[in-house]
This record gives C-alpha cells, structure tokens and sequence, in this order.
C-alpha cells in the first residue's frame, strides 16, 4: 500500500518533481562552473527557487492528504496512517534527498575529490540534516495547515514572532559564551522537537489539528525563555566542566615592563570607562593540544581587601606551545582602575576553553599538479589565472567539513618559492604557521554544496625576516610548488574551564583610547 | 444488531450546539433517510458518525465500533459520499477507481463497470472537468463498488437534476438488501420510494425515527364536516399539525388538520370529542407533505425538547 500511495503522489506531483530536479541540475552546473555563469546578478536566484520548491513539494505532498479539515475525501478510505506517513516519507526522500544527493556526488567529483566509499557516510549524514532541518519542521507545519497559503502565513507569522522576539532587550542579561548558548539551544531542540514528532503522529493517528497546534505553538511560545539559561552559571558549568587533574596549559602574566617586570595596558575611554588588557602566555605540557578560547572572566584582587570581577566575556583565539601568547582585556570603571594601580592587585583568571588533540605532523610533497592532504582533502595548482581572481598557492577543496583543527606549517630552508628581485635567499630555520578550523557542531557541515574549498596562506615568517631591499617590510611567506608542507590536524577532545591564579598584574602602562586586545 | 447507534451524541461548536443528546438507531440492512430543514445538523451528525469531527459529549457506533476510532480497516465496509467533499480533482475517472481498488479486499470490478456503465462515466475525463452530478457518480461508484456494508449519503442528489438523481438513485438500489444506508437528504419524493426508515432532525435533535410504513399509517390529512357550523375548540390536540377550521362563509362546517397518530377508531373519537357529530375524511400523506407539515409545525419554543412527534 505504501507504494501504491506513493506512485499515486509520484503522478500527482510529477510538476513539482520536475522543476525540481532541473532546477537542482540547473544549480549543480552554477556551482561547479563558478565563473562559467553569464548572468552573473541571478546567481542567488537558483538557491533561492531551490529551496523554495523543496518547500513547495514537501508540503504540497503531505497536504495532498490534507489532515485538517472536515471535508476531505481519504480520511473516509481505509488508509492505515503509518502505511500514509511511510509513504510520505519515501517521497520526500525519493524526490527530495535522492536529486540532492546525486547533485552532491556531481559536486564532489567535479571539485576533484576522488569518489569512494569513505565518503557515503557523509553524504548520508548530509541527507539526514536536510531531512532533518529542513523537510521535518516543514512537514509539521504542513499536518496543521489547510493550504499552501496558510502554511506560509504560519511560517510569515513564526518569522515576524522571531523579529519580536529579537526587539526584546537581550543585551541587559549578561554576556554568554558559545559553550551556553549551545546548552540553550539543546535545551530549545528538547522543547521544540518532541512538541514537533507529538504533532506529526498525533495529526495522522488522530487528525485532530488543535491538540497539535496548542503544542507546537506552546512550544515556539517557550523558545525565547530559554535564551536567558544561556547566561546563567548553570549552563556555563553544564558547557564547560571543570577540568579535573592538571589543565592542558599553565598561565602566567608575560613580564612584558622594562627590567623584566610585570605590567599591564590601561587605555581610558571618555572619564567613566577603562579598559585593562593582560598579557598572558602558556606553557603547555603536551605540546600535541591546542586550546581554543571561547570566555574568560578576570578577578583582580589587592590590598585592604580590594576586589574586583570582570563579567564572563567572549574570546576566540588560540594557545598552542607555537604560539602561547595571548591578552585578556576588559572594561572598568574609571574610578576602579584609579584604585588598581594602587592596589598592588593580583588576578586569577578563569577560561573556558576547547581542547583539540593534535595527530602527527605529516610532510606533504607539494610538487604533483594536485597533491593529497591525508584526512582532509585535494589540493591542486592553478593552471591559468582562473577567472577574474588570481590565486595565490593552490587551491584546496574538502568533502562536507575541514577538521575541527588543522595546522600548517613550512620551513624557511625549504622554499621553493621564486626570489624577489634582489632578495637573497631565506635562511634556514624560520617556520610560517597557519591555523584552519572546522565546526564542532553537525557531523558534516550544513550545506547542500559538500565541497569546502580553502587555501593554504601563511602570515608570515617566524621570527620575521625582514625584506633587504625594503627594512620596513617583512618577507612574505608563501606555499610554492614543490615546497614540502607540515600537516597536522585534530579534533575537539572536549570543552571544559579552569581557574588559573596569575600572580601580580604588576604596573600599570597608560595608553591612549583602547588599547589593541590583540593578541601580542 | 443496529449498524449505526448513537448514545446521547452532542456536538457543539461554541455555543451553539449542532448535534444534541441524540439517540439514533439505524438497523442493519435498513435504508434510513434523515430529513430536516437546514441547519437541522444532519451533516454535522453524519461528520460525527464518520469520525471526521469528534463529539463534544456521548459517542456513536458504527457496525459495532466506536465512531471515534474510526479509520483504517473500520473503514473497509464503510461507503461515505457527501455533496461537499473534496474530492482528489487531479484523477481521472479511471485513476480514481484503479486508486481506491487496492484499499478494498471486497472490491468488485464488475460492479465497478456496471455502475461506470450506468452513470455513464467518462474514464479518461479528469474529475475536476466534470459537472457536478457526474462527479457525485464517480464518488458513488467508488463508495459502491466494494459492497459496503454500510454506506453514509450526505445530501448526495442535492441540486442534481431529475435524470442524474435516477441513475444515483438506481445505483443505490443495485446494493439493496445486501447494505445499510444512511442518507440525509431534502428530496423527499425520491426518498419516499426508496427509504425504509426515516428520520426528522431539527435543531440537532432527532424529532422522529420510525419506519416509513409507520409514518404512512401514523400522518394523514384529516378533513370533517358537520351538520352544523363548527365552533373553533378552545384547545386542539397535540396529534393535530395545521388544524384549520372554516367558522363562516360558504364552508363554515368544515374543518381539517393533520393527524400525527391516526388510528380510525380513536381519531374519530378524538374528533368527535371536540366537534362532537362529525364526519371524519382521512386520506393519506406523502412524505414531502409529512415533513412540511412537521417543519411548518414550527420548531419547539421549549429548549429542553418540544415535540416528540412519535
């Protein structure tokens, strides 16, 4: 029976399905020829009118068999709901996700990247999200809608709530980190997905709309009240757990003063506020982590009992044993910062952090036309100037997501890049690091294109070398053909905070305006 | 066994209540006609009975099963036809049939072809590019066709034309005997010849159920003429719809009305009681001049029942 159904809505939606589908050919041919698009001012037209008809059908095919209503025809046959709900479901996998994932096995090839086995748990990972984020809630709406028109108006109604929403004044809660706003935004799924499988199977066992819309509206009633659960200390522990046992990296302020001794930075904005900046460096036990900043909140504390205690603030960087600096501003009133130069303070600094394990540096012979990057994806020199953009390096693509983390590194000795005229060669032993980070979030990157393309630039030499033929400038470092390249990439190990005591913030050193939070 | 049996079955949108307290029982096998001015909540109960609304209090079954829990495999012996469904307009006459054949095990592909054969349906024409009344034989054919047990006719010849109510009509009758049928509907002259037990809805309550040679022998136009002129009555029986009573004029010995519960021997009776010697002239009602007598008999004032008309 279900195939039966199933053929019948096949017949029924066979315009649906068609435009569909050429406009997912349509949108795989945009997007493997990127400059190949005359008309370039309607490039966004084709997303567009593809996810306007992946709407369109899903919803016109579950209201084919319309549930709300007392004038429909089927709910008086002898349909078996879960045979109908079956039979939907295979139709939405059959015209929506199964075009999306040739489309995508299309896109993946023609980026370069070798189809295989490995990478059918990725496609099939990218189906579920789709079918998930996408189809799923429109689905819902469309068992307690009558129509196509009123689904959009519930849909227009659900957005003109979430601007309401956001016109409420959020910004006096307190500041919230990553880690807490992805606690509320579990805490959101739990409310709204249980409220959204109640109304799908409550709307085709019983076919009784207003149990199912009392819920999924009580349910989208309740999403802003979880927004503050963000800020609160219970979802910031619930984030990030106190690290038990020794924490990845140890802190201490950088003697950074004349002499060697300690300072910090305070710039004065206006005569109410001050920001004070810490410069902190880590020393890391194994020096395969990286620690991935994502808050931090700085007490000070001094004479006479004098204290202070900075909000919880974001902060995105990174501390690796190559790179272990980093400073920690914040704002204070005026008057306390007066009081903090007084005060002979010392601070202790709490982080929440990620933690990303590192595997083992690989060497990656760069001289093949296209080269692997194990684990990640292809890389391949241009040709030709591509378009109207010159690239620099190669170019590199990767299915569904780049690692969590991933560091790059050459060597100086190692250049093969051409010399600037004038310019000696490099000396030995100077390295250009790069860091790339991938989501920790989905499994695979929520994105019908699969291929991640990114470059392998490098900021600069470390230690600097400086230009002969210009002092004031440094010499850029670069991937040339042929230059071996150091790979290693890792994976989010987990999130967690640590309480670090810094010892004395040492003098105060004023700067005009706001000091540059940079990192040093 | 009673194929269709309600228990105090409301129904109330709001404040007004469509269905009320409303007891019915439909035998098996029976052609029931439910009959009542609109907004009588005919449909709304046949809604209730087929479980495409749910009641606000009692409950109804339908062939034994509880009409709330109506769908699936309940559905299989159950044929429901109504002037106001939705009907899937994108078919064809042959994909709509060739659709619901594997739903039904009982299904009868002969019966299929002779009622397509007599209603004279079109198979390639789309549903949507048919009149009306061909599109009310397609949705009966396949309420047909699969030899209900049960089959719910919601005003089914309602503004159809005489001809296209005959072969609706003649269609019903090929499946007589073999199934019950609940029709409601206005037309009461074909419902005259075809129902065998009707009954009067009005204001969500069933006024009268009983079968239809029960309501011959019950209704009949009354006329008496005495040998004297009549004096009007200070009270009037509540047996008697539309009494009338000519007190001057050329036939001021005459009086008539319409008795509810004939019986020769007590209406005249009866009659005499009140004019005292009269002559009694009783002839029989159709069941259009039944039911616009009991609908002019105007709608109870008393909202805890009114008339029974039983």
């Amino acid at each position: 029976m279900i195939l039966h159904i199933l053929r019948k809505d096949l017949r029924r939606h066979c315009w649906e399905i068609g435009s569909f589908v050429l406009v997912c050919a349509v949108w795989t041919w945009q997007t493997s020829h990127p400059y190949g698009w005359v008309w370039m001012h309607q490039r966004q037209l084709v997303p567009i009118l593809l996810f306007a008809l992946w709407f369109i059908l899903a919803v016109r095919a579950v209201q084919g068999e319309c549930l709300v209503g007392d004038r429909e025809f089927w709910p008086t046959r002898p349909y078996r709901w879960p045979e109908l709900l079956a039979a939907k479901k295979l139709l939405l996998i059959l015209c929506l996700n199964v075009p999306l994932l040739i489309t995508e096995i299309v896109l993946l090839s023609s980026a370069g990247i070798p189809l295989s086995w490995a990478l059918a748990p990725g496609l099939l990972l990218l189906q579920l999200e789709f079918a998930f984020f996408l189809t799923f809630p429109a689905w819902v709406l469309a068992t307690v809608t009558e129509t196509l028109v009123q689904w959009v108006l519930t849909i227009v109604g659900i957005a003109l709530f979430a601007v309401l929403v956001s016109w409420l004044p959020w910004n006096l809660l307190p500041p919230t980190l990553a880690g807490g706003e992805n606690v509320t935004t579990i805490l959101m799924a739990a409310i709204v997905i249980p409220a959204m499988v109640f109304a799908l199977l409550w709307q085709y066992a019983r076919r009784r709309v207003w149990p199912a819309r009392l819920v999924l509206g009580a349910a989208i009633l309740a999403v802003p009240l979880m927004i503050p659960i963000a800020s609160t200390t219970l979802a910031r522990s619930i984030a990030y757990p106190r690290v038990t046992g020794e924490p990845p990296m140890r802190l201490s302020i950088v003697a950074s003063g004349p002499d060697g001794t300690r300072e910090y930075t305070r710039g004065d904005i206006g005569v109410t506020q001050s920001v004070i900046t810490i410069p902190v460096a880590a020393n890391f036990a194994d020096s395969n982590s990286i620690v991935g900043l994502e808050g931090y909140r700085v007490t000070l504390t001094g004479d006479n009992g004098w204290r202070w205690q900075s909000p919880w603030l974001n902060h995105a960087g990174q501390l690796t044993s190559d790179w272990p600096g980093v400073s920690f501003g914040f704002n204070m009133p005026f008057e306390l910062a007066n009081q903090l130069a007084q005060a002979h303070a010392s601070a202790r600094l709490e982080l929440a952090f990620g933690v990303y394990r590192m595997g083992k540096a690989q060497r990656i012979d760069t001289a093949a036309q296209s080269f692997t990057l194990p684990g990640v994806g292809v890389c391949s020199w241009p040709q030709q100037e591509s378009g109207a953009i010159w690239v620099t390096g190669p170019a590199c693509v990767a299915p569904f997501r780049l690692p969590g983390a991933m560091v790059e590194e050459i060597q100086s000795g190692d250049n093969t890049c051409p010399l600037d005229d004038g310019e000696p060669p490099l000396p030995a032993n100077h390295r250009a690091i790069s860091f790339q980070y991938g989501g920790d979030d989905l499994p695979v990157d929520f994105d019908p294109n699969p291929v991640r393309s990114f470059n392998l630039w490098f900021n600069g030499w470390e230690p600097v070398i400086p230009s002969v033929q210009n002092s004031k400038i440094n010499r850029v470092a670069a991937l040339c053909r042929g230059t071996p390249l150091i790979l290693r990439t890792g994976a989010m190990s987990g999130k967690m905070s640590a309480a670090f005591n810094l010892g004395s913030v040492g003098t105060e050193k004023r700067v005009a305006g706001d000091p540059d939070r940079a990192d040093p | 066994m009673h194929a269709i049996e309600t228990f105090a079955l409301t129904k109330r949108f709001r404040r007004v209540a469509a269905v009320r307290e409303l007891n019915l029982e439909v035998g098996e096998g029976s052609v029931y006609a439910l009959m009542g001015p609109n907004g009588a909540g005919k449909t709304t109960l046949i809604k209730l009975l087929m479980n495409l609304i749910s009641p606000t209090a009692g409950r109804a079954m339908m062939l034994g099963s509880n009409a709330s829990q109506l769908q699936g495999k309940g559905l299989e012996t159950i044929g429901y036809v109504s002037e106001n469904q939705k009907l899937p307009d994108w078919m064809t006459v042959e994909s709509f049939l060739s659709y619901w054949r594997p739903f039904y095990p009982k299904w009868d592909r002969a019966l299929e072809q002779r009622l397509v054969k007599r209603f004279n349906l079109p198979r390639k024409q789309k549903l949507k590019h048919l009149s009306r009344g061909m599109r009310m034989k397609a949705a009966l054919t396949s309420a047909l066709a699969f030899h209900p047990r049960l089959i719910v006719l919601d005003e089914p010849l309602s503004g159809l034309d005489p001809l296209v109510r005959d072969d609706l009509m003649e269609g019903l009758a090929e499946l007589a005997g073999e199934t019950t049928v609940l029709l409601s509907s206005h037309d009461l002259a074909e419902i005259d010849s075809f129902a065998s037990h009707v009954g009067y809805m009005d204001e969500g309550r069933l006024l009268l159920s009983e079968p239809m040679t029960s309501v011959r022998e019950r209704f009949r136009k009354i006329e008496i003429a005495g040998d004297a002129p009549l004096e009007s009555p200070a009270t009037v029986p509540a047996e008697w719809l539309q009494f009338t009573i000519n007190t001057s004029g050329a036939n001021a010995d005459g009086a008539r009305w319409i008795e509810t519960g004939y019986d020769a021997v007590r209406s005249l009776a009866r009659a005499r009681e009140v004019f005292g010697a009269v002559e009694l002239r009783a002839s029989a009602m159709t069941l259009r001049e039944v039911f616009l007598a009991l609908a002019r008999a105007g709608r109870p004032a008393d909202a805890n029942g009114g008339p029974q008309w039983k």
